[in-house]
């Protein structure tokens, strides 16, 4: 029930836009629930039954992730590449302009909601109905809509009649389709777009829009299609390749990046990254992140208590990293951290 | 003497065939009977697309929600509607599908046989 | 030849030499020559009864030019002089004893004593024809004739044709150390004005409107009156490098806000522009916007649209006059908030007041328009959208519901084509009864 009414917090109030004006758009979720689901899939791959839904979903989660993306709102809120009017002028009290400012960090909390991390759909029906005195009724199978107003397109039923006379629920493929010939979404391609093919993404991952490509592909996909999930964990491969961590922060997409190399346990480049810039409580997140997703490790030793962050930090280097060149990196953020820690006192007290 | 069910003032649920010359499209509308077929309906309940599309689907898109609340009123179907909402699962199968199912069945097994003679023909010939 | 000559008329000589295609010299020597060769031969076909010596060939070509072409000087005061025909010197890139016969004379355009032995006499020589000769003649005389035209490019020309305005003429002089860098000229005005003095009767002069800038906030306009073109705008160019103003841009691209602005009977509304508009004003004010260095910007100008100098004047007033986003929260005590679309529209704090910002407002203060706060009272006046002719047409209607029915055939078929879903019905077509 909590899964629910979480998942009703997250559609509330969002507009159906360009996506070159929002940047991104919003996936509605109310459907989402683990019961309706259909059978086992991974979250890549077909043998891993986990579903990271829930424990993406759950309050200490989310704080997690919202804290570890940051509110940069100029970022947030950079300008979008489309002919704008000029800009409009107003003469503000303080109170006013205290106003407004809340005011545009709604605005600004409305651009940073995570597409949710799902498991991966397979191609998977119900069968309603086995009928074989229908067989050969027609030559093409006859796929019924339901265009009723109000519903929500993945709980929309799309039933279809195979010529053999079984009535079938639509797999997730079809359901795409079939949304997008009665309510097309705007922005979204029928066909999937030649960028997201395998040799086309990596050119474009290569000059590094990644943000342009997890942008589009949250308005061209659902959270749960094998394209978007292949798309999506391959930019994050890139961004940790590249080390550039740092162009998803303050975006929608980071949240979900955290998540996905929490989950496949190679936290180590995130979290030297965090080092660096200094974002400690970032790091100590992260690695808490870490041990609620896999219960099987023990995190006593590393989240000891009354210890501050970068003894946390450290523990983890040194008792739960096993690839040395992600140790070494670690090792060689944190060296340099504390070397410039007496530096930064003197700063504070000049 | 039997009475003959008066048809004028029923409500209709059928179909209205716009699209064009050898492109059929159905709309399934709500009209009274004896109404021209595509004059301007009462409600719009949904479309048939008789013509196979890439995936060799014909697409079928059906407001149940309004469907009801015309059945509520006391609205009739005619019959392609009815075999329709049979084929969906709405209603239960109509008889005129089984017909046709019947049909094509016995028109494909005696294709077949045919099929199967000549081949035992040309085989006789060659030995 | 030479001979055909003795047939024309004397009129049709006389056109000839007008033309320029003969010189009357030439005729001359030609028939003296001929006649001279034809001493010896008993030819009668020669003798003709022809009068060798006519008042073509009496007079020079200056008097002959005169009285084809002379105004007496009644004439001339009633302004007949001015589009007479140009006296044309026919005689130009010829030497004497050439002609249209290319011949040596010995003592005339040959040495009379042969260079080898300094003895022998030269005799008379006919040179291998050249036909070629005259047209170069001819040629060379209509290039020397030709008013010379100035050939600008099309991105340097001016508003219009090969007049001026709107040219620019290049950076004004330096001033003791300072050389004008960056700074550009460009002509607004130029025009010839008169008056009327008591001593020389109609004085007329040359009179050049001017604006310099670098591009980069500093512009200045200056006039420049001299009887020469040239001067004049000199003039004008070191006038206008006198009096320069800063003009203070919002982004060094557009004015901080819309405002009004009039100069006797010229009245401008200025509205600022978002970046990528353009200029989009009366020609003048997009020169003038040039040199500034302004790059966006909309200006309706009401009233009189001619006058180049009141609108420069009326313009150049309206930009001092600015009050830039500081200089309003300072008076106001408010900050001052920009609202971008491409931003969200979240509040971005352009100027805050230097002292103390107010809490509240006060009781029944409201909000000032911004859009509106320059212009004085007035409003622009904003022409309504006006609808085509046909627009009521029944035929129009009838074309707008069929065109309905295919409203989105044409993306539909793109998008098919893009993603190879469209069939090849060149391959596939169904054959007709035609075919």
């Amino acid at each position: 029930m909590r899964l629910t009414r979480i998942c009703r917090l997250l559609t509330q109030g969002f507009t159906r836009n360009q996506y070159l004006r929002t940047s991104g758009r919003f996936i509605s979720c109310t459907s989402i629930r683990s019961d309706e689901i259909l059978t086992s899939g991974g979250f890549t791959k077909a043998s891993e039954e986990r579903d990271p839904l829930p424990l993406f979903l759950s309050e200490e989660v989310q704080t997690w992730l919202q804290k570890m993306t940051g509110f940069d709102i100029e970022k947030i809120c950079a300008p979008k590449p489309f002919e704008a009017d000029k800009p409009t002028y107003r003469q503000l009290t303080q109170d006013e302009l205290e106003k407004e400012k809340q005011r545009a960090i709604q605005i600004a909390k409305r651009r940073l909601q995570m597409p949710p991390v799902m498991k991966i759909r397979d191609g998977s029906f119900e069968v309603l109905q086995k009928d074989p005195g229908l067989n050969m009724f027609s030559n093409a199978k006859h796929v019924f809509t339901d265009i009723s107003f109000g519903l929500k397109d993945r709980k929309r039923l799309i039933v279809v009649r195979e010529p053999d006379g079984t009535l079938r629920t639509a797999t997730g493929k079809e359901r795409d389709r079939l949304n997008h010939v009665y309510f097309p979404e705007d922005g979204r391609a029928p066909v999937m777009p030649q960028m997201f093919e395998e040799e086309y993404l990596e050119t474009i991952l290569e000059k590094g829009k990644y943000r342009y490509i997890l942008d589009r592909a949250c308005v061209q996909f659902d959270p749960d299609d094998p394209e978007f999930i292949r798309v999506t964990h391959r930019t994050y491969e890139v961004v940790c390749e590249r080390h550039q961590f740092d162009v998803l922060r303050s975006t929608r997409h980071f949240g979900p990046m955290a998540f996905y190399f929490a989950w496949y346990k190679k936290i180590e480049p995130l979290l030297t990254d965090m080092v660096q810039r200094d974002l400690l409580t970032d790091g100590v997140n992260l690695i808490k992140l870490y041990f609620k997703m896999h219960q099987e490790l023990s995190s006593t030793e590393v989240l000891e208590e009354n210890i501050d962050e970068l003894h946390i930090i450290k523990n983890f280097c040194e008792k739960m990293v096993k690839n040395p060149n992600y140790k070494g990196q670690l090792q060689l953020a944190i060296q340099a951290y504390e070397a410039a820690l007496p530096l930064q006192a003197k700063h504070s007290q000049s | 003497m039997p009475s003959v069910p008066d048809k004028s003032t029923r409500f209709m649920i059928r179909l209205a065939r716009w699209g064009c010359t050898n492109r059929p499209f159905y709309h399934i509308v709500v009209l009274p009977n004896r109404k021209p077929r595509n004059m301007r309906p009462y409600d719009q309940l949904g479309t048939i697309d008789p013509m196979t599309n890439l995936y060799g689907e014909v697409l079928v898109s059906i407001n149940f929600d309004r469907l009801k609340s015309w059945l509520n009123r006391g609205a009739h179907l005619s019959r392609p509607v009815e075999h329709m909402l049979g084929l969906a699962g709405f209603y239960p199968v109509h008889p005129t599908s089984y017909l046709f199912a019947m049909r094509n069945q016995r028109k494909a097994e005696k294709q077949k046989a045919e099929s199967v003679k000549e081949e035992n023909k040309s085989v006789g010939s060659q030995s | 030849m030479a001979a055909g000559w003795f047939n024309l008329s004397r009129m049709a000589v006389h056109h000839l030499i007008i033309q320029g295609k003969v010189a009357s010299t030439d005729f001359i020597l030609c028939k003296a020559a001929i006649w001279r060769s034809c001493q010896g031969i008993n030819n009668k076909c020669f003798l003709q009864s022809v009068r060798h010596v006519t008042f073509i060939n009496k007079q020079t070509s200056v008097d002959i030019w005169k009285s084809a072409t002379g105004v007496s000087n009644v004439g001339r005061k009633r302004g007949r002089a001015r589009s007479s025909r140009r006296f044309v010197d026919l005689n130009k890139n010829r030497k004497l004893g050439e002609g249209r016969e290319g011949m040596q004379w010995p003592g005339l355009n040959s040495p009379v004593f042969s260079r080898k032995d300094g003895r022998e006499v030269n005799k008379l020589k006919v040179l291998p024809p050249n036909p070629e000769k005259q047209e170069e003649l001819i040629k060379l005389r209509e290039q020397s004739m030709k008013r010379k035209g100035r050939k600008i490019s099309p991105l340097h020309r001016g508003w219009t044709g090969n007049k001026l305005p709107g040219t620019s003429i290049g950076c004004p002089d330096p001033v003791e150390d300072y050389t004008f860098e960056g700074f550009d000229t460009s002509v607004l005005e130029f025009k010839r004005v008169s008056s009327m003095t008591g001593t020389m009767g109609r004085r007329s002069r040359f009179s050049a409107f001017v604006v310099t800038g670098n591009g980069n906030g500093l512009a200045g306009y200056g006039i420049g009156k001299a009887p020469n073109g040239r001067s004049a705008l000199r003039m004008a160019m070191n006038r206008a490098a006198q009096h320069l103003i800063y003009v203070d841009r919002y982004e060094n691209k557009t004015v901080f806000h819309n405002f009004f602005v009039a100069f006797h009977k010229t009245r401008l509304f200025v509205e600022k522009k978002e970046q990528g508009y353009g200029l989009v004003c009366h020609r003048a004010l997009k020169t003038i916007a040039q040199k500034i260095g302004i790059q966006d910007l909309y200006c309706k100008v009401e009233g009189s649209t001619r006058n180049i100098q009141s609108l420069t004047k009326a313009f150049f007033e309206g930009l001092r006059r600015q009050e830039t986003h500081q200089e309003l929260a300072d008076r106001l005590s408010l900050h001052v908030v920009e609202y971008r679309p491409e931003m969200d529209n979240i509040p971005r704090v352009v100027a805050s007041p230097m002292s103390n910002v107010r809490e509240k407002r006060e009781d029944g203060e409201e909000e000032v328009d911004f859009e509106t706060l320059y212009y004085s009272g007035r409003l622009p006046f904003r022409k309504p959208k006006q609808e085509p002719f046909y627009s009521k047409y029944q035929s129009f209607e009838r074309k707008m519901r069929q065109e309905y029915k295919r409203r989105n055939q044409p993306d539909a078929l793109r998008l098919r084509i893009v993603h190879g879903l469209q069939p090849d019905y060149e391959v596939n077509r169904p054959k007709t009864k035609k075919q």
